[in-house]
């Protein structure tokens, strides 16, 4: 038994706007044609012819359809529209119906289309998810947007949030009055034993109101409270999320057992949720201040400060009251305090900090590809506009309104965007697990990177956008263009003329967008290629690292500390495979300096105007480790001890410092720690070290003293560091070094056993990263819009076809003819090269802060990239070129 | 080629509204009707007959409706309207007085 019905509308299509006017039709139809075919049959004509003959009038479905529509309608006054939009909404299902069937009819569309847009769907999904981790989502305090950091610097520096003091601190405390609390932390470096291993905590000592402050409830257990801060009484202890995993497999019943931390019992009293990282994302522990800090002096300045704003006092009101308390500790204190000043900064800002340019040039260039993304897919629909433009006329003879035509169309790139988007959200997944996994340190909150509702939430309002905007262009055309014309067999003039300057249009935007983004890319890979160039003045190459943190109670004394470097650069010398050990309280590039000030007896200088130098203790063997050259004088020996007279060498920015065109040797310096034990005795200057650098690649090296250890009389200073010169790869003599430390104490904790190259490689992962990311978007941007090239030029050649075989007829040779087409996107895509240089100039200050050694506006770079973008761009246009080549005239000419 | 087609649709809606004066008629009955009474010179199949049906129907000439008789299949019926009968006659009165113009002007017999 035939389906009349569905032989009938697989001829007609779309017959009527009115869905049951529609069906009603085509039954009848229907029926015509079985009483037909029964007749034929009947009349003694085989099935098959009979199918033929009853439907052959339905064949020309234009026709039909037209004719029907034209004999139909109106038919009844339109039935009043529902009040709110309801007819639109009424079509959804019927035009996604529609659009999916026609979708399926062109695979290979639909699959340029859905690729597309699902690679730049997916890449903003990703980085929003990112960005959402590390900048939107508020870290978990209560009213985050009330608590400030005190970023304390000297004047016309920008301040940091760890540069506080105790002493500075109390005084705040006691004067301030625009915040309800105010509470201060360091971090803290504690050795836990009792474990299967000894093992380094790192973590935070905090002021007892620093906790209610934040307003974090506690996991398990309580937080600190200012009770727990006293001078006597139990140590209190609150564990992070990780290290309470890490240690205690998350036992529930932690609460109140003790852990061993510095020798000394500290109970712990709470559990904080995993999204508590305060202040930095590696803080593991927190305990309270108590004794431990007492004495500190007001220039002793390695604290976080925090406090809440009271209600209704605004930040920039509790900075003017700042300014006046920081105004009075200044001409109270003016040794320590002069010159520095407080900035207030909301928590979150100065958190998210340095990760934030960086993330918005992600952003910038994940929305470039974007929009690569959308001019793609309009040209495709442009070009599909185009040969659609019978079957619009004749939707538009049924009485089809322009805006239902637009509404179509638009669902029709809806449906495509979405699919679109279900891939780009896999995209997302999968790129942020990549991120999550292989991003850097250095970025805070990295690792909440997740998909989540609000990323879902995100990528669906892209899609839309994604489906909308490339519609709209082809849509408004398809709308406007004639019924008549367009119905007409050939195609002609003015619609593809119109087609193809649309075209162009979106071209030039699509390779002035890919230059954009290839250039910042181009320019990050110059500064990351100059940063792994510098020289960091040492010769990293097969030396070992690692540290210990030597606390009470068994290193209590500076003489107890020495003893154990000592016994430790004994053992570690006899290590066969180990050329030469040396201890520096320093490692470069991974740990911080520890400035100091002092006084060179020939330089006076006024209090607050001293030179400051980061204080280095070393052993002698320090620079024949790490081959740094002694430019002047001698370096340190072994023979440099406690009991010989106390002596220095001072790196060349120190010199040039203090004595820019004198010979520093044989100057003398003293400290001005503001202890009189330790100010008190001059060192005598007795080599020059040439700069390394210690604070990072990408930062010049700061003055710097060096003196040996054993001279060392500070009590501070607790860590050490031990670099270790192998014969072969570093990495391989890690374990014998921790085993040979660990059998002078099997108590203390060694940590960051890394190569010095491992160092050099963290410290510029995150440059590595954003590089990387801008780089991977880069190429993204310029393969779509090699594709976009591609596809243009290919739908300008098909239509010029019988042009070309005319030029061809009349003598033109195929070389030329490919120089015709290759000419026509070498324009384009020159215009675009334009265009996105004056975009990557205007665009330049966002990149700004990300470069090193290279400046946001480069020739050589502009000029490598504008080469490349034409290759990439005139290669794409070869195809469609070679195929223009090939035509054979004669064919061309008859053919249409 | 396009006069006759023109020819042919205006005297297609006389022939239509005259075959359902008699009685309501489907459309498959109607195409086959004209077909035998002109002898094989006038004949409209699927994809012509159906657009002059929904004109008429449009213009209020004629109605369709869909009856279901037992044994057979839901055929849509085209009965005339009064307003299709008045139209009828005055179509007939302006076929006849056109004929007869033609008749004398260029001898042709009333059809």
């Amino acid at each position: 038994m035939r389906d009349w019905k569905a032989l009938v509308r697989a001829r007609v299509g779309p017959l009527s706007l009115d869905g049951a006017r529609d069906a009603d039709i085509v039954a009848e139809l229907a029926q015509h044609a079985a009483d037909h075919f029964a007749e034929l049959v009947a009349n003694g004509i085989d099935d098959r012819e009979a199918e033929r003959l009853a439907l052959a009038p339905l064949n020309d479905r234009d026709r039909v359809a037209l004719q029907i529509a034209g004999a139909d309608r109106p038919r009844n006054p339109a039935p009043d529209p529902p009040p709110s939009g309801g007819t639109a909404l009424a079509n959804i299902p019927r035009d996604v119906r529609y659009a999916v069937r026609l979708l399926r009819r062109s695979p290979g569309f639909a699959a340029a289309a859905i690729i597309t847009l699902a690679l730049g769907i997916g890449a903003n999904a990703a980085i929003f998810s990112v960005v959402r981790a590390v900048i939107l989502r508020p870290p978990p305090y209560h009213d985050a947007s009330r608590v400030v950091a005190f970023l304390n610097g000297k004047t016309g520096a920008t301040g940091s949030i760890t540069s506080s003091s105790l002493p500075d601190y109390e005084d705040w405390r006691r004067q301030l009055t625009s915040f309800s609390s105010i509470g201060i932390l360091s971090g803290w470096t504690f050795n836990a034993t009792g474990l299967d291993l000894p093992e380094r905590l790192f973590g935070a000592r905090v002021s007892g109101s620093l906790f209610p402050l934040l307003g974090t409830p506690a996991l398990l257990g309580r937080t600190i409270e200012p009770s727990d801060d006293g001078p006597s009484g139990d140590e209190a202890l609150v564990l992070g999320y990780r290290v309470w995993q890490r240690l205690f497999a998350g036992d529930p019943n932690v609460i109140g057992k003790p852990l061993m931390l510095e020798g000394r019992p500290h109970y712990i009293i709470g559990v904080m949720p995993a999204r508590f990282r305060f202040p930095t994302d590696d803080t593991e522990v927190w305990a309270a201040i108590k004794n431990n800090m007492t004495g500190m002096p007001r220039n002793g300045r390695f604290m976080a400060a925090v406090a809440r704003l009271k209600d209704g006092v605004s930040i920039a009101a509790a900075q003017t009251e700042v300014d006046t308390v920081e105004a009075q500790l200044e001409a109270a204190y003016p040794d320590t305090n002069r010159g520095w000043r407080v900035r207030l900064g909301g928590i979150h800002d100065v958190a998210v900090g340095d990760a934030k340019p960086a993330l918005l040039t992600l952003v910038a260039a994940v929305g470039f590809v974007l929009l690569i993304a959308c001019a793609n897919v309009a040209n495709l629909l442009l070009a599909r506009a185009t040969s659609r433009s019978r079957e619009t006329a004749i939707r538009l003879a049924l009485g089809a309104s322009r805006r239902r035509i637009v509404a179509q169309w638009l669902t029709e790139n809806l449906v495509l965007s979405l699919t679109g988007g279900l891939f780009g959200v896999a995209i997302a997944f999968a790129v942020t697990r990549v991120i999550v996994t292989a991003g850097p340190p250095g970025v805070p909150r990295l690792d909440e990177t997740d998909v989540d509702v609000a990323v879902l939430a995100f990528t669906f309002g892209i899609s839309l956008v994604a489906g909308v905007l490339p519609a709209l262009l082809p849509a408004f055309r398809a709308a406007k263009s004639s019924t008549s014309s367009s119905l007409k067999e050939g195609v002609g003039g003015s619609a593809t003329t119109g087609r193809n300057r649309a075209g162009a249009t979106l071209i030039v935007c699509e390779v002035a967008l890919a230059m954009t983004l290839a250039v910042a890319g181009a320019l990050l890979l110059k500064s990351y290629a100059r940063l792994a160039a510098v020289r960091p003045g040492f010769d990293p190459a097969q030396v070992l690292s690692l540290k210990v943190f030597l606390t009470p109670p068994r290193y209590r004394t500076v003489a107890q500390n020495k003893q154990f470097i000592a016994s430790a650069l004994d053992r570690l010398n006899q290590i066969s495979g180990v050329e030469s050990a040396a201890a520096i309280s320093q490692v470069p590039i991974s740990d911080p300096s520890s400035t100091q000030l002092f006084d060179a007896e020939d330089k006076p200088t006024a209090p607050g105007d001293r030179p400051a130098a980061g204080y280095r203790a070393v052993s002698a063997s320090y620079f024949k480790t790490m081959r740094i050259s002694i430019v002047r004088g001698r370096p340190l020996t072994d023979d440099d001890r406690i009991d010989t007279p106390l002596v220095v060498v001072v790196n060349e920015a120190t010199a040039k410092r203090v004595w820019p065109s004198e010979n520093p040797i044989g100057k003398r310096i003293k400290w001005a720690t503001g202890v009189p034990q330790f100010d008190s005795q001059w060192h005598t200057v007795v080599g020059v070290a040439a700069d390394v650098k210690s604070n990072g690649l990408d930062r010049p090296e700061a003055a710097a003293i060096y003196a040996p250890y054993t001279q060392r009389m500070f009590p501070w200073l607790r860590w050490t560091g031990f670099v270790l010169r192998t014969q072969s790869s570093p990495d391989g003599y890690a374990r014998i070094v921790r085993q040979e430390l660990t059998n002078i104490d099997p108590m203390q904790p060694i940590y960051e056993v890394h190569s010095l190259e491992h160092v050099i490689a963290q410290s510029v992962s995150t440059r590595r990263f954003h590089t990387g990311l801008i780089d991977l978007f880069a190429a993204l941007a310029l393969g779509l819009a090699s594709v976009g090239v591609y596809g243009t030029i290919s739908y300008w050649v098909s239509e010029r076809s019988r042009e070309i075989g005319v030029r061809m007829a009349l003598g033109a040779d195929a070389r030329s003819v490919g120089m015709m087409v290759v000419g026509r996107a070498s324009v384009l895509t020159a215009a675009g090269i334009a265009l996105g240089l004056a975009l990557s100039i205007a665009t330049s200050r966002l990149l700004t802060t990300l470069l090193f050694n290279v400046q946001p506006f480069d020739p050589p770079t502009v000029v490598g990239v504008a080469t490349l973008v034409s290759g990439v761009a005139i290669a794409a246009a070869y195809i469609p070129a070679r195929r223009a080549a090939r035509l054979d005239p004669l064919t061309v000419i008859r053919g249409e | 080629m396009s006069d006759d087609r023109e020819l042919r649709k205006g005297s297609a809606e006389l022939l239509i509204l005259s075959l359902l004066e008699e009685r309501d008629r489907h459309g498959y009955e109607l195409a086959k009707l004209i077909d035998r009474r002109s002898g094989g010179e006038l004949t409209f199949h699927v994809a012509s007959l159906y657009p002059i049906l929904y004109r008429l129907e449009r213009k209020g000439l004629i109605q369709g409706r869909w009856v279901e008789k037992s044994g057979e299949r839901r055929r849509r019926f085209y009965r005339l309207t009064a307003h299709g009968e008045k139209t009828l006659a005055l179509q007939r009165r302006s076929w006849h007085t056109f004929f007869a113009a033609l008749n004398r002007v260029a001898r042709l017999r009333q059809a």
